[in-house]
């Protein structure tokens, strides 16, 4: 077993003889007393060959070090716990927070996909340049047939289902797929079966269940294959149940079923709902892929140019199409984090290099008797070592402390992707950065140390070595200062994402979030078949909630602000284009309530706002917000002029009156600007239900602000029909709240991040000025003697603190304004050289800096001038 | 041969007195197993010993496995003295005096 830690050259030979001597031991022995000698043989062979292989470890990580070496460094250690505890916890400050961002990166970019060589399977989008794009379905099947370099390809459309006919009915993500998903994918289910093209047309009304929606709602019951489930309200049997690490979003829901394509949607190439995925054959590469569907891409747009014109069909690595433009973002909180890591290290060898200069003659005393630089060098290294692995056994368990807060922090699209764990690969993590860091911060002082000459030792006493001396601190100096600058990097990065967010929450989304409670619920056609069956429940929900005790409005609405639900829809409006095309006018169709603009405040700019006469027997009619009046009729009154999104039941485009314009709202989030919006009176609409999925979010403003809790919301859609789940019950503030979550994530760990650095960049200036001061004890003693005022000595120590913070400052901030472009990802709303945040820092810095300096200066100008003369 | 400690003195004075193998030499030293195979390991790297698998014929007339056994080489000389003259009074030498073994 142990062999393992003998290097593979010597594994044999080594194997070989002790393999001899278990033999040995196992025949000699067996004499009278009962086998008690052999076993006492055998245990020995056993501890000696274990031990023996042990011994081994130190030469393969240093070559020339030894187990000895370790030894003798714990004791050494252990005789300076202070300095020890010191080197320990920064490391482990440093190891921590790289184990708690790299868990995070590992569980999102790296963890590999839980099926059959995952590299080759890949995502297949429309593209325009950086803009991507799902699919249609006829464009999928032109895809399928044009695609000679996969193996298959199938379709998904993700979506959500309510799910009824169980114990409480649920709102659950729901994704119809081709019959070749499961093969894509190479997948096999739990237990139970899956579908593929063969069976597709006669498993129509089958379903597929995740691992956790058969866990949670089915009890965890074999018995649920063959059972009847209803997804919005057609019943589906039970087939198979997928194992629990499939979890591959956007591809995974919580059910499966087969996606047969309807002749309306072979008819729509518009409709992009579809996300591609296909399996490459064997030998063929990404690139290969992409090239081969170049041309295939180039004819879809001159042939469909309505719906293809100027997109082409990009293939990508499935993860890109889960994680996106998070990737980026994550790998450069860990190049941040690392430059803590640094820091630590860069502070450790500051502290080895300060002790060193106290054990100049110990290590003199060892040259004198032999010991060569190499012994010296391993000792010191393995001393270093030993403080990295133990500060790696401290930052694993902050970093396990941390992880349930990080986990709250992740930003939800990325949460779905996969769980931040500490697995087998975040540790094999730390106990390499726990070993590189050991070695990187021994190295630099392990080389300057170990280069003692034998002679120092006799003139250890007085003012030893005094060469060595000003060498070693000027090392130190220059380490101190790089550690400032590496802070101020990170100052500067945690300060742009501040200034970010308080510029994001400063934004007016033009809509009032305080006090609203907002939650959704869907109609499924099987029950609400008809516009008046959704409005009817909408009706009943609202009255019955209106009448609720405290409740002071309600309202509802399509798409919820800052949700990032959008529905949006190539338009005709009066003077415009006479065709609709994806190049033309567009708007995002929003189907309100009268009263929602007065629940979210949402002001009325011109003309009126629905109010219940705006019904089904009256002329269509709509409202748009300021950009779209300003888009389509710039200088213009837009009142009484008409817009088309939608056919009649004739096949004519309905023209829609314009009766009044409302202020912007940022919809998509405080980041992005107002988009052209049409807003339509739930009780005119008549196609639109089916292209947003029948949902829709009620808005309750309470009398005191207050929350609305969920039982009289349940009481109040019960009422319309028991069969409805309620989802995303939430403050709207949390909504917006959400719609932040990656600049927050961001900010949270840079500030973290940069806060460590402070720290550690303030104990190493510390550190280097209260040893200058105590070597320097005697100067100063004999200058004040000599009438040098204590004033003067303390500004002499503070000079040399802030020398040393004015050098790194600068280099950081040199450093800041070369990374510009990267610290630009992490900003919003302001520059990378934004004034404030750059005067910001460096008040920061100049503040550490005095608290460095302060106590060493104090410290100095204490200095007695009789007691330091007498004392040699 | 960078350092002479104590362990690979003993060890080096217990294969001067005819100890050829792994375990006998432990029991000579007082070391404990797992110390005296890398030390023996590491002098057969240096070039100070040599070590030679037994002869299986003689392994099979007594009835046990064959053993790897451990001889000085010429050039060990040298450091077979420094360690006699650092540690005069070791395990190895004070049995040598007792019992006589070795010579």
């Amino acid at each position: 077993m142990w062999s393992r830690c003998v290097a593979a050259e010597d594994r044999e030979a080594w194997l070989r003889e002790w393999r001899a001597e278990l033999e040995h031991a196992w025949r000699a022995g067996s004499g009278e007393d009962g086998g008690r000698a052999r076993s006492s043989m055998i245990r020995r062979v056993l501890f000696s060959s274990a031990e023996d292989a042990l011994r081994t470890i130190p030469g393969r990580i240093v070559p020339g070090a030894r187990m000895q070496d370790v030894g003798f460094a714990v004791r050494s250690l252990r005789r300076n716990p202070g300095y020890a505890l010191a080197a320990v916890i920064t490391l482990g400050l440093g190891t921590g927070a790289n184990t708690a961002i790299f868990s995070v990166v590992n569980a999102y970019l790296l963890a590999p996909y839980p099926f059959p060589q995952p590299e080759r399977v890949v995502a297949l989008v429309k593209a325009q340049g950086e803009r991507m794009n799902a699919t249609s379905a006829p464009n999928f099947i032109d895809w399928r047939t044009g695609g000679g370099a996969f193996m298959e390809m199938a379709a998904a459309h993700v979506w959500s289902a309510n799910l009824t006919d169980i114990a409480v009915p649920l709102r659950v993500s729901r994704t119809r797929v081709t019959g070749g998903f499961f093969d894509v994918l190479g997948v096999s289910p739990l237990f139970g079966r899956t579908f593929d093209d063969a069976s597709i047309t006669d498993d129509a009304a089958v379903a597929v269940l995740s691992h956790e929606l058969w866990s949670s709602s089915f009890g965890a019951d074999q018995g649920v294959l063959g059972r009847t489930v209803e997804i919005d309200g057609v019943a589906h049997t039970v087939i198979g149940v997928m194992p629990p690490a499939f979890r591959v979003p956007p591809l995974t829901a919580a059910i499966w079923v087969p996606l047969v394509f309807e002749p309306d949607a072979l008819a729509a190439r518009g409709r992009n709902n579809l996300y591609v995925v296909a399996r490459l054959k064997p030998g063929v590469t990404l690139e290969a892929a992409q090239s081969s569907m170049q041309p295939l891409g180039t004819r879809l747009a001159l042939d469909y140019p309505a719906s293809n014109e100027g997109w082409n069909i990009r293939v990508l690595p499935l993860r890109q199409l889960a994680v996106g433009s998070s990737q980026a973002g994550l790998w450069k909180l860990l190049a941040g984090v690392m430059l803590v890591l640094l820091i630590a290290c860069v502070n450790v060898a500051n502290l080895v290099i300060a002790r060193g200069m106290a054990r100049e003659r110990e290590l003199a005393v060892r040259v004198s008797l032999g010991a060569t630089r190499s012994r010296l060098l391993g000792q010191l290294l393995a001393e270093t070592i030993v403080l990295g692995l133990a500060g790696g056994a401290l930052g694993y368990a902050m970093a396990i402390a941390s992880l349930g807060p990080i986990r709250s922090l992740v930003p939800a699209p990325l949460a779905r992707t996969g769980d931040v764990a500490l697995d087998g690969a975040v540790l094999a993590f730390t106990f390499a950065v726990s070993l590189l860091t050991g070695l990187l911060a021994g190295l630099i002082p392990a080389l300057r140390l170990s280069r003692v000459a034998p002679g120092s030792v006799r003139r250890a006493g007085v003012a030893a070595s005094l060469r060595t001396r000003g060498a070693a601190s000027r090392v130190r100096t220059t380490l101190a200062a790089a550690q400032f600058a590496l802070a101020t990097v990170l100052l500067i990065a945690a300060g742009l994402v501040a200034r970010s967010l308080a510029q994001i929450y400063a934004v007016d989304v033009g809509v009032r979030y305080d006090g609203i409670t907002n939650f959704a619920v869907t109609f499924p056609e099987a029950a609400f078949p008809a516009p008046e069956h959704i409005i009817g429940a909408i009706d009943g929900i609202t009255e019955r909630l209106r009448a609720t005790n405290g409740v002071a409005a309600v309202a509802a609405i399509s798409h919820l602000p800052l949700s990032g639900a959008r529905l949006s829809s190539s338009i005709l409006h009066e003077g415009g284009p006479t065709q609709m095309a994806t190049a033309g006018p567009s708007a995002a169709i929003k189907v309100v309530t009268p009263e929602y603009f007065d629940v979210l405040g949402i002001p009325l700019v011109a003309g009126r706002l629905f109010d219940q006469r705006d019904d089904a027997r009256t002329g269509p009619v709509a409202l748009i917000n300021q950009s779209a009046a300003s888009t389509w009729w710039p200088g213009q009154d837009p009142i009484g002029r008409w817009i088309a999104y939608a056919p009649g039941p004739d096949g004519e485009d309905v023209r829609m009156r314009i009766v009044g314009v409302i202020a912007d709202v940022r919809y998509a989030g405080p980041t992005v600007p107002a988009q052209p919006e049409v807003y339509e009176a739930y009780r005119q609409t008549r196609e639109v239900w089916r292209w947003f999925g029948r949902a829709m979010t009620f808005v309750v403003r309470t009398n005191d602000g207050r929350t609305l809790g969920i039982q009289p919301i349940r009481d109040a859609v019960a009422a319309s029909d028991p069969d409805l789940p309620i989802t995303g019950h939430s403050r709207l503030a949390d909504v917006l709240h959400a719609s932040v979550a990656t600049p927050r994530f961001n900010g949270a760990l840079l500030h973290s991040f940069a806060a460590l650095a402070l720290i550690l960049a303030i104990v190493g200036t510390y550190g280097v000025l209260a040893f200058a001061v105590r070597q320097r004890a005697r100067e100063v003693g004999i200058r004040m003697a000599l009438g040098a005022p204590r004033a003067t000595v303390i500004v002499g120590v503070l000079r040399d603190g802030f020398r040393i913070a004015l050098a790194g400052a600068a280099c950081g901030l040199l450093g800041a304004l070369a990374l510009g472009r990267v610290l630009r990802t992490f900003v919003w709303g302001i520059a990378p050289t934004d004034p404030i945040t750059w005067i910001a820092v460096i008040a920061v810095l100049g503040g550490a800096t005095l608290a460095a300096a302060w106590i060493p200066a104090r410290r100095a100008a204490a200095v007695d001038p009789a007691v330091t003369l007498r004392s040699d | 041969m960078q350092r002479l400690t104590y362990a690979t003195a003993v060890v080096l004075q217990a294969l001067a007195r005819g100890f050829r193998y792994g375990f006998d030499i432990a029991d000579a030293t007082g070391l404990r197993g797992g110390t005296v195979y890398p030390i023996l390991r590491r002098l057969e790297k240096d070039g100070l010993i040599a070590s030679q698998w037994e002869a299986v014929s003689i392994s099979r007339d007594e009835g046990r496995p064959p053993r790897k056994y451990y001889r000085l080489l010429s050039r060990s000389a040298a450091h077979v003295a420094l360690a006699e003259a650092r540690f005069p009074f070791s395990p190895v030498t004070m049995d040598g005096v007792d019992a006589g073994v070795g010579g």
